[in-house]
């Protein structure tokens, strides 16, 4: 989804171009997961990470990664190999509603995820300190990401 | 905002699938446009003005309460 919010076609020449770009992610992602998945594995065989959590998380998110990876770059491959595919892909990412409607389900989401997160901020402060450190520190992350955004979009717009 | 692309799009025979492919977007988008849930850009504006062969302010109605 990020991705394609990321990559914007004005004409189908273009979209198809950022189709292949977007391949590379994807076989750079397939190779990662294959990379992380084997390494996750192979600690958990010979027992170097001690915490079996650790190796499962790694390995977890390795296949997570590579299947992901795989399936849309097959599905890209696909788009590349049929033209009617490929403008019926580029109407649908490219369209104006759709695209205001992404915007507003990311803001909206957004902005419940900040409430919430800051809620539970206010909250840790009387249970746990190092869970209100956690939660201070993704809150200014977020603080700086969204200033960091309106001081560009300001200066592009 | 209220418009006539409906009523435009009936008296071309066109479909709403078609209108959509001749304008790359979505036959969503169309229906939307045409229960008047969803304002067009500028540029889609443009787009169905030309395709209709008339003026935006004929396709579409600016009223004093769209004024936000």
């Amino acid at each position: 989804m990020l991705v394609k919010m990321m990559s914007h076609a004005e004409t189908l020449k273009e979209y198809k171009d950022s189709i292949k770009k977007r391949s590379i992610v994807f076989a750079a992602m397939a190779v990662l997961g294959l990379l992380m998945a084997s390494s996750g594995f192979g600690a958990f065989m010979t027992h170097v990470i001690q915490n079996d959590h650790h190796s499962g998380f790694i390995s977890g998110i390795g296949v997570g990664l590579g299947i992901c990876g795989v399936l849309l770059l097959i599905q890209n491959q696909k788009l590349l190999k049929d033209e009617k595919k490929l403008k019926k892909q580029w109407i649908e990412e490219n369209d104006e509603r759709n695209r205001l409607v992404t915007l507003k389900t990311m803001s909206t989401a957004g902005m419940w995820a900040f409430g919430l997160v800051y809620a539970a901020l206010i909250v840790s402060f009387f249970l746990d300190m190092k869970v209100f450190l956690t939660l201070a520190a993704v809150v200014a992350v977020v603080i700086v990401c969204l200033t960091g955004s309106r001081v560009y979009y300001e200066r592009k717009m | 905002m209220k418009n006539r692309i409906q009523e435009k799009r009936k008296i071309r025979k066109v479909t709403q699938n078609e209108l959509a492919d001749a304008m790359d977007v979505t036959r969503q988008t169309i229906i939307s446009l045409e229960n008047g849930r969803y304002n067009a850009s500028l540029v889609l504006a443009y787009k169905l003005a030309r395709y209709f062969e008339c003026t935006i302010e004929d396709l579409f109605i600016f009223e004093e309460e769209d004024v936000c």
